[in-house]
């Protein structure tokens, strides 16, 4: 493979050929594992990956991007004797501009580090996946991320200001920019953000920031029925109460955080909604005190509230750890998980959850989410013996979200899990079109198919 | 690789049978730091450092031996020190006067002498490169004479710092009344056996110097440093059966009261080995805030940064770009003093003169809090 001494001259030490050093590339954090990719590529900038790009494409090689290896659809496993094009070294925050509201990074970055940054200075970046600690900005960029923070502040999308992308021929090209107004011509930035790296590859980008909350309280909930926890968020929402973060779980979450931690939750609760809420350091009191009365209102078994900002953050850190923690969960070492995600209008969620919880069989399933939003996470546990049933119920839930007008994709992308669900969906909306649209549009940026080829479709 | 890629590695360890892909399979966890910090971030508790720790006694077991590897454990076991060096303590025991019949030994382990050492190793090394290094190694595995010869011939780096920092603890404990004895040649505790995966002979290396322990009729050791310290109290009582002696780190012995509240301003490094894990302590830096105003960077406590120190010797370049990024995240903090607990962490972010050793600041609080007394152990004031 002459390309890979052309890409050693590049890159040197920093290309990856050793089959052992390539093993931890083959898989990302879903079930799924790709196969042995002929190297990995971990470029130092933006002049060093586009020479990759033209050396690649000149060859007609597979990449495959690589940000924190976080994504739960197998959106960055390599296919065979592809190139897995890692973003570890393009890690620097190159400026934050507090007047103009902007923070310009390279993909690299981490989303935990980039708010580590900004919270110095008062600022955050309001898109928090779970995977925050993990995540980069270039990979959740390239999902459209949502996570916690969504319900008030939007997902990914509504934050990028614009984009330094490299296409797949190592051309390089800027969309948008530092100014919060442009409109000029089609909007491209929008159009790669939740890509999934099969357009072109993210390399820096200008996000949007917002000064962080003054005071932050937390309301929790218990409630025995499913009901309960839609009827928590209709009752905060019809009263005008946005929350910042609004987030449901169930049992068996409950107590894989019980038993990672010192948190205990009352042992008749089924089911737990966690609502923050975010305010002036004069107001927040009322807020919490009005926001508890309308919770109150809809017949919890229990409810508390707190403003003390450790446990709060403890909580959190827990709720963002749940994939992992869940793992607790399993009755042997042999079942992994396989993570649902879809999403329905807020207000067709307790029709959506009671079919969910009526399909279950004997199913182990777990269930969470930011109900916020009406974006349901489910944890499906399976070993060999129950894969295909688990698979059958991760197409219920497609067909679920499709019924109610909802996603079957709601923040975790497309990537291999999703491909037949995303097709089945567009189908039930009678726009299978659009996907010919998408298909001439990857043609034109991505002329050879070199790009996370097999992802999305 | 990180903590993710080391268990995937681990994984297929244990279902390969391919020994042909030796070398790397061993580097990438002896490269590991050991220093917790992917426990520390981890939101369910999952400790990758024991995958690390697991697969060096599967790959000793197995036959997968690193040439450096090899080296160290067969000097340690031959000489008693990794680097085949002879602590000899009697002038800094005549200096601190020491007590003979007590029955506390503070114990440096060596700790102090061999990061002296520990520099200039890994700086030949590097000149040498890997492949050379680990063919040295493996002769030195089998004729550890070499390192000997080597350790006479390769010039320590700041030996005084280090003799300093240690005739420094012994004054700080004397301060408190504390009596204590020192071992003349002193033996190496055996770390890097057992953290090297060298399972059975740590055990009977650890039962040897247990004995030694026993036989100078000691109850109470006092270490110096966190390796040590975390050895001695965690680690030999699960190999050696009757290893009851109490152990101690010796700033849980100094009086807080005692020291003298300064303008100057320091940075502090935390070391991983007293910041997390088995060996949270909070005596260095409760001391450290009492005599100073304490600079701490933004990674500290349970999220420390790693000097790089663990791999000093197997992985000098590695080891080196994490001390640079460590002592560059440090520096930027001031021009102030930077201040480090342990002698591995000193020897690794010593890149500028102000770098120092926290017994030598304290030394120096202490001095100024009780002015004209002269009744310590063998030091003027």
């Amino acid at each position: 493979m002459k390309y890979l001494e052309e890409l050693k001259k590049v890159l040197g030490d920093y290309l990856i050929t050793d089959p052992v050093a390539k093993l931890p590339y083959y898989r990302d954090a879903s079930y799924l594992k790709g196969n042995e990719p002929s190297a990995v590529a971990i470029p130092e900038n933006t002049e060093q990956l586009q020479e990759v790009m033209r050396i690649c494409f000149e060859n007609d090689v597979q990449i495959t991007a690589r940000g924190g290896g976080t994504s739960l659809t197998g959106s960055s496993i390599p296919s065979e004797n592809s190139i897995v094009l890692s973003f570890a070294r393009m890690n620097r925050i190159i400026e934050i501009n507090t007047v103009d509201r902007y923070a310009y990074a390279e993909a690299g970055v981490r989303l935990d580090d980039l708010n580590s940054a900004l919270s110095k200075l008062n600022f955050m970046y309001p898109p928090d996946p779970g995977s925050s600690i993990a995540a980069t900005v270039g990979g959740s960029l390239s999902t459209n991320a949502g996570g916690l923070r969504a319900v008030q502040y939007g997902t990914t999308k509504e934050w990028v200001l614009g984009l330094e992308l490299v296409l797949s021929d190592g051309t390089l090209i800027h969309t948008g920019g530092r100014v919060l107004k442009r409109s000029e011509g089609y909007d491209l930035t929008a159009l790669i953000i939740g890509s999934e790296g099969t357009l072109a590859l993210i390399t820096k980008a200008f996000l949007k920031i917002t000064p962080k909350p003054e005071r932050i309280g937390r309301i929790i909930a218990y409630y025995n029925e499913v009901a309960g926890i839609s009827s928590a968020i209709s009752v905060l929402k019809s009263n005008g109460v946005t929350p910042l973060t609004a987030e449901f779980m169930d049992r068996v979450a409950m107590n894989s955080i019980q038993k990672t931690s010192t948190f205990r939750f009352p042992e008749e609760a089924r089911y737990m909604v966690m609502i923050d809420l975010s305010s002036t350091r004069e107001s927040l009191d009322r807020v919490m005190r009005e926001s508890y009365e309308l919770l109150r209102s809809t017949g919890p078994t229990s409810i508390s509230m707190t403003t003390d900002e450790n446990e709060i953050l403890l909580l959190s850190k827990m709720r963002k750890g749940l994939y992992s923690s869940e793992l607790s969960e399993r009755k042997s070492s042999d079942e992994m998980i396989i993570t649902g995600d879809i999403a329905v209008p807020s207000s067709r969620l307790p029709a959506a959850m009671k079919e969910l919880e009526k399909a279950r069989g004997s199913l182990n399933i777990s269930f969470f989410g930011h109900i916020g939003d009406g974006n349901i996470h489910a944890n499906i546990f399976f070993d060999t013996s129950s894969f295909e049933r688990a698979q059958e119920y991760l197409r219920l839930m497609g067909e679920i979200a499709v019924k109610y007008d909802g996603s079957v994709s709601a923040e975790h992308g497309i990537g291999l899990e999703k491909k037949e669900l995303f097709v089945e969906e567009l189908r039930a909306r009678g726009s299978l079109r659009a996907l010919d649209i998408m298909k001439g549009i990857k043609k034109i940026m991505d002329p050879k198919g070199i790009l996370n080829g097999g992802k999305i479709f | 690789m990180g903590a993710r890629g080391r268990v995937e590695i681990a994984k297929y360890l244990v279902r390969s049978s391919n020994s042909g892909l030796q070398k790397s399979v061993s580097d990438a966890f002896y490269s590991c730091l050991n220093c917790s910090a992917c426990l520390s971030v981890c939101p369910v508790g999952i400790d990758a450092g024991k995958v690390s720790v697991l697969a060096r006694k599967y790959i000793v077991k197995n036959g997968l031996k690193a040439g450096i590897a090899e080296a160290i454990v067969n000097t340690t076991i031959k000489y008693r020190s990794p680097l085949a060096i002879s602590s000899d303590f009697r002038r800094i025991a005549r200096e601190m006067k020491m007590d003979e019949h007590s029955d506390t030994l503070l114990y440096t382990g060596q700790m102090y002498l061999l990061s002296a050492y520990s520099s200039s190793f890994s700086e030949a090394e590097r000149i040498l490169g890997p492949k050379v290094s680990d063919l040295i190694g493996r002769l030195i595995a089998r004729f550890p004479v070499i390192m000997k010869f080597a350790s006479r011939i390769i010039p320590p780096r700041g030996r005084n710092l280090f003799t300093e920092s240690m005739k420094s603890v012994g004054y700080l404990l004397s301060q408190e009344g504390i009596q204590f004895k020192l071992m003349m040649d002193e033996p190496y505790p055996g770390t890097f056996l057992l953290e090297l995966g060298y399972e059975e002979e740590f055990r009977k290396y650890a039962a040897k110097i247990a004995s030694l322990f026993r036989s100078m009729g000691v109850k109470r050791i006092i270490t110096t440093d966190p390796h040590t310290y975390n050895l001695l109290k965690y680690d030999y009582p699960k190999y050696i059966a009757d290893f009851d002696f109490q152990v101690v780190f010796y700033t849980d012995l100094l009086n807080v009261e005692n020291f003298k509240k300064e303008d100057e301003k320091i940075i502090f490094h935390e070391p991983c080995h007293l910041s997390r894990g088995n060996g949270s302590l909070s005596s260095p830096l409760t001391l450290l805030r009492r005599a100073y105003q304490v600079i701490l960077p933004e990674r500290s406590g349970a999220m420390t940064s790693c000097c790089g120190g663990p791999d000093e010797l197997m992985f000098p370049l590695t080891g080196e770009k994490i001390s640079d990024r460590r002592y560059k995240e440090l520096r930027s903090l001031g021009n102030e003093k930077l201040v480090t607990a342990c002698p591995i962490c000193l020897s690794n972010l010593r890149k500028d003169e102000l770098v120092t050793d926290i017994s030598l600041v304290l030394k120096e609080s202490r001095i100024k809090a009780a002015p004209g007394r002269n009744d310590h152990q063998g030091e003027s004031v």
